[in-house]
């Protein structure tokens, strides 16, 4: 301790220009931090108060019968269009829903919508008087429009509801799925009703026994819909419904880009102040050297390698946005479950990390949905185990490319030892507490979680992040210089990894090939050791091992180390490639003179 | 008119000198002479021949440019890759030599190993332009012979110093080493010159690199069951490696290894009778003291395996960049020169135990003879429990200790002729099995 303070003295209390530069950027930094840590959270939305606005709107297109109304967003404002008719001084009647009863909007509220007013919109056109030729009485149209916010349907498996009398044909959407229609407060079931699509098509549909109205798909149904009942020859009912849609786009992203801007500085400035401290405090030969175009051969990167990114990068894709692609394309597709489950609540149902992480509103569900979840939990890590942190983590991703990027910057990194690993477990075990417990205080996990950061913020979500941010930024320097250093600290790796002992990826070893270069504990991203000192036990697979293969990748060893899935090698070491690889070595750069064949000759300066 | 020097008016240390030069010139000779004398040597093996000859026997020093400096190196811990970075030649000066070993004997312990005391003895002489044109000479200290050296050779040239640890649990041990890798290149810039760059190293790790690919391709060929190559020939290969640049005994050995590839196309065996399959461990074996390779070669073995400092060790481990940076090479260097080696100077046997297990099953070893250096502490303690450990699998170990002196050499024959009688009346038993 008196060591580092000692160099941390040296550092501070130097007299070169240098200390005064070291000082005032951490000083800053430290005043930078201190504003940071007094209001919390890192970005926090605002995602109720004073955002939404409404208008209305009055547009030149003559309305069809059916739709004098409909709703549109406009960023925040919510747009009411009423299109020229015949009756322009009818009075529209506009209702708020949402959890904490009905209003009815004034236009003092409409300028700023009130938090409590935020939920479902129902506007109301007066009933119009259609006469039809041949027949003495004339129609009644009763035309209404519906929207619900976003912040609705993901919360709430039902959309609120009017029950108004004013609104007897009302249409609700559940579990952010399907649309069903209630009749005067009760479900509208076996009714034949006509269905009118936003391209124009009418079809007509008969309702289900619960009032769900069969065959309308998500994607039909962020377009809006207009559903039409007639209880009898004079009443028509009409009730148009579009649900709030998302961007691609949206202001979600500036946090993450923020964090993205913050991480490379401090990764910048890492590597300088490591720089200055070096030269100021290491023997010049570990600084001194020049030149950073050589190449170091290495075995060609097997089938392995190249499929672990395929699947990193396409698992990234669907995991991040497929949420939303699948929703939108095919309707009744629940994406599995390793998916942070703030990405898209609308399909993601099942999210592992979601539910470990508030227990408490696990076991609040059906016991059916809960043995549901553990068999969907179970099944997976039986087959694959760890090999999901290896393969198909999105953070696996974002690491692995933040250690390309050093490794092709050839960029000094963090190699750490035996002891500093049984520190980190330190952290990684404090986590796993945190990750379970933090529910039951009434707190919640994705608050400080890294990942919470940028994975729903690509989806195009807003999610605020509270300490989350500094924890994320910590992370995401980290596993620039060493790889995939979130994984040696992620509780739900640990939760994943206890089921290392039965799952069918495994990793063998051959103790006696094993030479104990340690080249395989160098490749290794989690630190595991006993895989090179390991000498009696053939299989070294252990509750941190991610399956990434980096180890069999380095092992020079034929056989000495392989990933088998059911018993049957997968992938395994080879000295044949390895050294077919150095055969070929041949410096692709630097000087070099007539004779040279692959440096080494003496004559190359 | 050119007058002769009388030799009555040398002094007595330059008749000593001219003794030494002739004595040790004509035990070279006899050993290389025997060893191109033997059946099945391959036409490509010549440039290692020369190079042993030029050495040994006409007293030259390395091949190389003009300007470019050589780094003596002992032990198989100093890295080859950084000596090569800074544009030098490493040579290992580990010496075989009798003469020199006679005069040593007189400036060191009784109980000093042959190796030290040869390599003590050239200090004395001050004869060998390869020792003497050393810009720099690095000493690991594996043992203490090796260590006590070093004052010897301080007196005459520099030395540098690299402490190896004993141990290799913990990975501090590992940092300490790479601490004293990154002393080691101020040292290497002085002498060399030159300066390195990250380009230079990674051209140092490419040339060792393909160099380990093409001794890699030629320890198949003394795996197959039918051998190819003599043993002794293999072992002066290994030999010749100490005193050239790397990228020339690469371009020879890709010609040997050509050639042995034609020999194996046209079926040619060095011997028609199915001979043992002999591994060699141990000691090193450094030419001229390359006595107990040709008596296996000569009573009927085939030696095609060695697990030796001066033969397989050496080029066997490659060296594994898991980060391309420069820390990340210099880090894999402290790897690949202190984990995987199997050099008695550690603690653990276990390394060297399952190494040689390894090598009878990928050898199909039949016998393995134990090769030891009178006074060479290290091996000796090491034999029992290689003894024990490889009978459990069947395999015999033969403790064989000898000198650098042809005097035992009989001795050593009726051994080794014993052994590999008794391996091949074995035989029979064993197939039955």
């Amino acid at each position: 301790m008196s060591k580092i303070w000692g160099k941390v003295k040296q550092t501070l209390f130097g007299t070169s220009i240098q200390t005064l530069v070291f000082a005032v950027i951490a000083i800053s930094l430290v005043v930078l931090m201190a504003f940071f840590a007094g209001a919390v959270p890192f970005h926090e939305f605002d995602m109720t108060a004073h955002a939404y606005q409404m208008v209305v709107e009055q547009s030149s297109e003559r309305h069809p019968d059916h739709a004098p109304l409909s709703f549109t967003y406009r960023g925040n404002t919510i747009v009411l269009t009423r299109c020229i008719s015949v009756n322009e001084d009818a009075e529209i009647e506009v209702f708020a829903t949402s959890r904490f009863g009905t209003v009815r909007l004034s236009e003092a509220n409409m300028a700023n919508l009130s938090p409590y007013l935020l939920g479902s919109f129902v506007a109301v056109y007066p009933v119009q008087v259609v006469p039809i030729e041949g027949q003495l009485i004339p129609r009644r149209i009763s035309a209404s429009v519906k929207t619900d916010l976003r912040t609705v349907q993901s919360n709430t498996a039902l959309t609120p509801m009017l029950s108004d009398s004013r609104v007897m044909l009302e249409i609700g959407m559940s579990n952010a799925r399907r649309i069903f229609a209630y009749y005067g407060g009760i479900p509208l079931a076996n009714m034949n009703i006509y269905v009118t699509f936003a391209n124009g098509r009418r079809e007509a549909r008969t309702t289900d026994a619960y009032g769900y109205i069969p065959n309308v798909s998500i994607r039909e149904i962020r377009r809006g819909v207009s559903v039409e009942y007639s209880p009898n020859y004079i009443n028509t009912f009409i009730q148009t419904y579009m649900p709030q849609n998302a961007r691609i786009i949206s202001p979600a992203i500036v946090p993450l880009l923020t964090l993205t801007l913050m991480t490379a500085i401090a990764i910048v400035g890492c590597v300088f102040f490591r720089k200055m401290y070096e030269k100021r405090n290491l023997p010049a030969s570990y600084t001194d050297v020049k030149g950073k175009r050589g190449k170091v051969k290495l075995r060609r990167a097997p089938a392995f390698v190249i499929v672990r990114w395929v699947v990193m990068i396409a698992s990234f894709v669907l995991l991040i946005w497929g949420g939303r692609l699948l929703g939108v394309w095919f309707e009744e597709i629940t994406i599995p479950v390793f998916a942070c489950g703030r990405n898209n609540e609308e399909q993601l149902v099942g999210s592992v990390c979601y539910y470990m992480s508030s227990l408490n509103v696990l076991f609040t569900l059906p016991w059916q949905t809960i043995a549901m979840f553990f068999g969907g939990l179970i099944v997976p890590l039986v087959l694959f185990g760890r090999l999901l942190c290896g393969f198909v983590c999105p953070m696996g991703l974002v690491q692995d490319t933040l250690h390309v990027t050093r490794q092709a910057t050839r960029t000094k990194g963090i190699s750490l030892t035996d002891k500093l690993y049984a520190r980190l477990s330190l952290i990684k075990w404090t986590f796993v507490l945190l990750f379970l417990g933090m529910a039951f205080v009434a707190l919640d996990f994705c608050m400080i979680c890294p990942v919470g950061v940028f994975s729903p913020a690509l989806a195009g979500f807003k999610f605020s992040i509270f300490i989350g941010g500094f924890i994320a930024l910590f992370v995401l320097v980290g596993s620039f210089f060493k790889q995939r250093f979130f994984c040696l600290i992620c509780p739900l790796g640990v939760i994943m990894g206890l089921f290392h002992k039965i799952s069918l990826v495994r990793l063998k070893k051959d103790v006696t090939a094993c030479t104990e270069c340690g080249a395989c504990y160098e490749a290794c991203p989690m630190g595991i050791k006993i895989i090179y000192t390991e000498r009696e036990k053939t299989d070294v697979t252990t509750i941190n091992c991610i399956m990434c293969g980096e180890c069999v990748r380095h092992c020079p060893e034929t056989n000495a180390l392989a990933i088998t899935l059911c018993g049957k090698k997968i992938y395994n070491a080879d000295r044949e490639k390895f050294m077919k690889a150095n055969a070929q070595a041949t410096p692709k750069s630097g000087k070099k003179h007539a004779d040279c064949k692959g440096g080494g000759c003496g004559k190359c300066k | 008119m050119q007058i002769k020097p009388d030799t009555s008016l040398l002094s007595v240390e330059e008749r000593r000198q001219e003794r030494f030069v002739n004595k040790s010139a004509a035990v070279a000779a006899k050993y290389l002479r025997r060893m191109e004398d033997m059946s099945g040597l391959p036409d490509s093996m010549r440039p290692f021949l020369d190079v042993l000859r030029d050495i040994y026997i006409n007293f030259g020093d390395v091949k190389r440019p003009e300007g470019v400096k050589t780094i003596g190196t002992y032990c198989v811990m100093v890295p080859q890759e950084l000596t090569y970075a800074f544009g030098a030649v490493a040579v290992k000066l580990c010496s075989g030599n009798f003469t020199a070993f006679a005069v040593g004997d007189d400036i060191t312990p009784r109980d000093a190993c042959p190796l030290v005391k040869a390599i003590a003895g050239i200090g004395d002489i001050r004869k060998l332009p390869l020792y003497d044109n050393c810009s720099l000479m690095v000493v690991p200290i594996t043992c203490d012979c090796k260590k006590k050296l070093v004052s010897m050779l301080a007196e005459y040239t520099k030395v540098h110093i690299l402490p190896v640890p004993s141990s290799r649990q913990g990975d501090d041990v590992k940092e300490r080493f790479l601490e004293e890798l990154y002393a080691l290149l101020p040292a290497f810039e002085e002498a060399t010159g030159n300066k390195l760059t990250y380009d230079s190293l990674t051209r140092g790790v490419a040339a060792v690199g393909r160099a380990q690919a093409q001794f890699w391709r030629f320890m198949k060929f003394r795996r197959e069951a039918v051998s190819v190559i003599r043993g002794t020939h293999a072992m002066a290969v290994m030999n010749a490696l100490s005193y050239m640049p790397i990228d020339d005994w690469t371009d020879a050995l890709v010609a040997l290894n050509n050639e042995l590839d034609e020999r194996v196309a046209s079926g040619y065996k060095i011997s028609q009778r199915k001979q043992p399959r002999i591994m060699l461990t141990g000691s090193p074996v450094i030419f001229p003291n390359i006595k107990v390779p040709m008596l296996i070669d000569e009573m009927g073995g085939a030696l095609i395996a060695d697990e030796t400092c001066m033969g397989d060790r050496f080029m066997y481990d490659p060296l594994v960049v898991t980060d391309p940076s420069f820390d990340g090479i210099m880090r894999a260097m402290a790897n690949r020169y202190i984990r995987p080696c199997s050099c008695p100077t550690f603690v653990d046997v276990s390394t060297r135990i399952y190494r040689l297990k390894q090598m009878v099953k990928d050898n199909n070893v039949e016998g393995v003879i134990y090769h030891v250096l009178r006074g060479c502490m290290v091996y000796d303690f090491e034999y029992n429990i290689v003894e024990r450990e490889l009978a459990k699998d069947g395999i015999p170990v033969i403790r064989v200790e000898s000198d650098y002196n042809e005097e035992d050499i009989e001795q050593l024959r009726i051994r080794t002729e014993a052994f590999i009688e008794l391996l091949k009346f074995s035989r029979p038993a064993k197939e039955k099995k």
